[in-house]
């Protein structure tokens, strides 16, 4: 059992890690998703003290592994790490890489390690390649290599640091498949990737970092199906967002429609839907909410998903409801109708802004 | 033209090139079959080309770099066209033979050697001043009016004749006594100048010989000591004095007031400072090349069993070489394993060091280790030479070290050390493997410069291989063999050294592997 607490990350000029907590259990498979920058690496090297956290501890079965005087190289041969760029040893072959760490570190004799490393050769297909050095593999060949290295130490727990990474993505799938054929041996596996579909179907957990930390975790389902927080919702359906506040009767109005612009183009939105986006910006913000208030306080969160193809138009405002459909808006309301679809309204019980509307921009 | 001649000296003193060497052999090889090193007469008289001060006017006037007297020349000879140096007198009698110069400025003992032994060549008649020559001592030895008294005591008609048997040309009656004395009073060691013929030069065997050193062994003997002479440059002479390496020096030193102020002297015969010209009458020789080579061959390498100068020359050579490459590359790994993991004193400190090692001339940084850092602690030359070499060669080995494991990926490391490898563990198995390709060209190329760069050690009384050249050219007045030789055996010494090396580090470099080296002891077939 790993557990983390509190840990912490700094560098001169970024904080990665801000302050990160887990429990991984035996056997759990935990997939590490998130976008990038976001420490995710940081947070894998930093449990087998390849990073130093700045704070915080690592336990690892009862023993603090950041402790001054923790036996560091005993922890990790019981620890295998598989990197983004392999590591093989450059100056072995094959076979020599897998035999080299059971001869020097877990005192087998030449014999019992090249046994080993034949037979872990053969289960990742590769017992042709015992005698070439790694530069003569493709990626994926490499890649493999590096898992069977790191299972000749019989480790209890993998980490693997984005594994697929640096892959030509017709290699991929070969890695992946070794990966998920360990996933049956009951090893403890952390798996950092921007592979979505691998990440979902391996694992038994999954850590969405964000902000620092742990942001949401959950299982596979409830992370990819029905996310709870809004960032992993974002994430997870690849959204992309842009906000923006009015507070003012005066607002810069041509100055968000510029925004609103320059995010359709750079999100490549079909030129009809970002017609209508601004068509309902206009109608709805300037024409009909901010001439019924005295002192505005409007937000808009536009949402675009490249995977459906859909913008997501949503406004909160406080203060009184205002009523859409009165005669001074009636106009208004006409030309938003021919630019949106599924209107909804509503009024939340708490929060600054109570009133509700949303829609989606039509095609 | 100082600055030409100096570069030339500079030229001669590290390594050889040949064709540097082909040129000068080439102006001096045709030109000096006319010299008889066995005339048999005593006395020589020839008509000088110049005979009044006046008629040098205008003309070129040269003398031994590191005794400038161009004022005592000005006062006799208000207007001369230009002042030229010389390191060794063979070097200079040969710019006056060739009409390089015109005359050359000398004290009368190495001048009437010269005079007697070279027919196309005179003494011009008039010396420019008169004193004496001298053996220091150091301010602080006490001994100096013993060996005063102990010369004085000698003859007059003893000194005379060993004059005219030292500055004579008959070569056979130029043999040093043994020392058969018992010797009661201990061993002073006496460091002598090793190209000063006839006052002090390295001769049969390398051993001193001449003047100042019989005149010295015939003063031991009154005072019942031992003499030990250690040859070595005449600019190193003095020095050794004053730093304690020697107790007394001898080597054609005259005595000056300003020597005087840097140690004491022991009166001994007079000396003048006269000029060498050509003969009024010299013919220029008519001896075919064959015969000239054929007798340079021979006075290089069989005359006086030359040739085992050369051997010994070579040996102390490679023993400084193996020895600083050893020590340094030791000293250059240590240096490096201390700084690797960031240790704070170690890198200062390996720093500073290298910068002040690799910042100095090797010539100046082996004369301030042997003059000033191990002034007075019992070390020989070739010790101070390994340790200065060592020195340069750690900065190096360092440097290489530093690039070559630059070089090695960071995962590699990474890999290592996930794997639960300990930091020094993975450095020796994983890291230092994959650097060492990176750094055996470089140290090859470091190794060769190290052979050829202990050609300098001459500056701190080593007889190496390229001072053995000099001695030989010394004696024989002949640049062509002693130069190609030295150059030749420089040039076998490295590709010796060079395939050693590559057979020594061969199983070092893994590219270099086989699948039968891999797997030995491993049976495949299970």
């Amino acid at each position: 059992m790993i557990e983390i607490v509190s840990l912490r990350k700094e560098y001169d000029n970024i904080t990665p890690l801000t302050d990160v907590n887990a429990v991984i259990n035996d056997g759990d498979i935990i997939s590490v998703i998130g976008p990038s920058g976001m420490g995710k690496s940081t947070f894998l090297r930093c449990i087998n003290m390849l990073e130093k956290p700045t704070s915080g501890k690592i336990i690892v079965n009862g023993q603090d592994i950041t402790a001054p005087g923790c036996n560091l190289q005993k922890i990790r041969q019981k620890m295998g790490m598989v990197f983004q760029s392999f590591n093989l040893f450059s100056h072995m072959t094959v076979i020599e890489n897998i035999m080299a760490p059971q001869t020097d570190l877990l005192r087998r004799t030449r014999q019992e390690a090249y046994d080993e490393a034949v037979r872990l050769l053969k289960l990742v297909g590769l017992s042709e390649k015992a005698f070439s050095y790694p530069d003569e593999m493709s990626g994926g060949q490499k890649q493999r290599v590096a898992i069977a290295r790191c299972l000749a130490m019989d480790p209890d727990t993998i980490l693997f640091d984005e594994p697929t990474s640096a892959l030509d993505p017709t290699m991929v799938g070969e890695v992946q498949a070794v990966i998920s054929e360990l996933a049956g041996t009951g090893k403890t596996m952390i798996i950092v990737t921007h592979e979505m579909g691998f990440a979902r179907a391996i694992a038994n957990r999954v850590f969405y970092m964000d902000e620092g930390g742990i942001y949401e975790e959950g299982t596979p389902e409830e992370i990819f199906e029905s996310p709870r927080k809004e960032k992993t919702r974002q994430f997870i359906r690849g959204l992309k967002v842009l906000e923006l506040t009015v507070r003012e009767q005066r607002f810069d109005f041509l100055g968000m429609q510029t925004e609103i612009e320059s995010y359709c183009r750079k999100n490549l939105i079909p030129y009809r839907m970002s017609r209508h986006l601004h068509l309902a910006f206009e109608e709805l913000v300037q024409q009909i909410l901010v001439p019924g208030m005295d002192r505005p306080d409007i937000f808009c969160s536009i949402e675009y998903s490249e995977k459906d193809e859909k913008v997501l138009f949503s406004v909160s405002y406080g203060g009184d409801e205002i009523d859409m459909s009165g005669e001074d808006s009636s106009l208004a309301l006409s030309v938003l109708k021919s630019a949106v679809t599924d209107l909804g309204h509503e009024v939340s019980a708490e929060g600054a802004r109570k009133n509700h509307v949303s829609m989606t921009i039509l095609p | 033209m100082r600055i030409g001649s100096k570069f030339c000296i500079f030229l001669r003193k590290s390594t050889v090139p040949i064709i540097f060497a082909l040129i000068l052999s080439l102006s001096g090889c045709g030109s000096n079959g006319s010299r008889s090193e066995s005339s048999g007469s005593d006395v020589t008289v020839r008509t000088p080309e110049y005979t009044e001060f006046s008629e040098l006017k205008g003309k070129t006037l040269s003398m031994l770099t590191g005794a400038p007297f161009e004022e005592l020349i000005l006062s006799k000879v208000p207007e001369v066209k230009e002042f030229t140096y010389y390191a060794s007198m063979p070097d200079m009698t040969l710019a006056v033979k060739s009409g390089k110069t015109d005359a050359a400025l000398t004290n009368n003992a190495l001048s009437e050697l010269a005079v007697n032994r070279e027919e196309s060549l005179a003494l011009f008649p008039t010396p420019l001043k008169e004193a004496s020559f001298g053996i220091a001592f150091s301010k602080e030895n006490k001994d100096l009016a013993k060996w005063q008294a102990a010369y004085d005591s000698i003859s007059q008609e003893t000194k005379d004749l060993l004059w005219k048997k030292w500055t004579g040309s008959d070569e056979s009656k130029k043999v040093m006594p043994q020392q058969s004395w018992e010797g009661k009073n201990g061993t002073v060691k006496v460091a002598a100048g090793d190209t000063l013929e006839p006052m002090s030069y390295a001769g049969e065997g390398g051993r001193i010989c001449g003047f100042d050193a019989e005149m010295i062994l015939l003063m031991a003997k009154e005072l019942d000591v031992h003499v030990e002479f250690t040859g070595m440059e005449f600019a190193a002479v003095l020095s050794s004095v004053q730093s304690g390496k020697a107790d007394m020096a001898c080597g054609s030193i005259i005595i000056t007031d300003e020597r005087r102020q840097a140690v004491n002297f022991v009166e001994y015969y007079p000396a003048a400072f006269v000029l060498i010209v050509r003969a009024a009458d010299a013919e220029v020789s008519s001896k075919d090349f064959l015969t000239s080579v054929g007798e340079s061959f021979e006075k290089t390498f069989i005359r006086e069993e030359r040739w085992k100068l050369f051997i010994s020359g070579i040996e102390t050579t490679l023993i400084i070489t193996v020895l600083s490459a050893l020590f340094g590359t030791i000293l250059g790994f240590g240096a490096f394993m201390a700084c690797r993991n960031g240790n704070r004193a170690a890198n200062v400190i390996t720093r500073f060091a290298v910068w002040l090692v690799q910042g100095t001339p090797m010539m100046v940084l082996l004369m301030i280790l042997y003059y000033i850092i191990f002034d007075k602690v019992d070390i020989d030359g070739v010790g101070v030479a390994i340790v200065g070499f060592t020195l340069v060669f750690g900065a190096g080995v360092y440097g290489m070290f530093k690039v070559g494991v630059g070089a090695v990926d960071k995962g590699q490391l990474e890999g290592a050390l996930a794997l639960g490898y300990g930091n020094g563990k993975a450095f020796l198995n994983i890291i230092l493997p994959q650097a060492i390709p990176h750094i055996l060209p470089l140290y090859q190329g470091e190794l060769t410069a190290l052979l050829k760069s202990t050609a300098i050690v001459g500056y701190i009384a080593v007889q190496d291989l390229t001072r053995m050249g000099d001695l030989i050219r010394a004696r024989t007045y002949d640049a062509f063999f002693p130069l190609i030789a030295v150059a030749a055996i420089y040039f076998i010494l490295a590709a010796v050294l060079i395939a050693l090396f590559k057979r020594l580090t061969f199983k070092f470099d893994y590219t270099k592997r086989n699948r039968e080296t891999i797997m030995k002891g491993i049976s495949m077939h299970d």
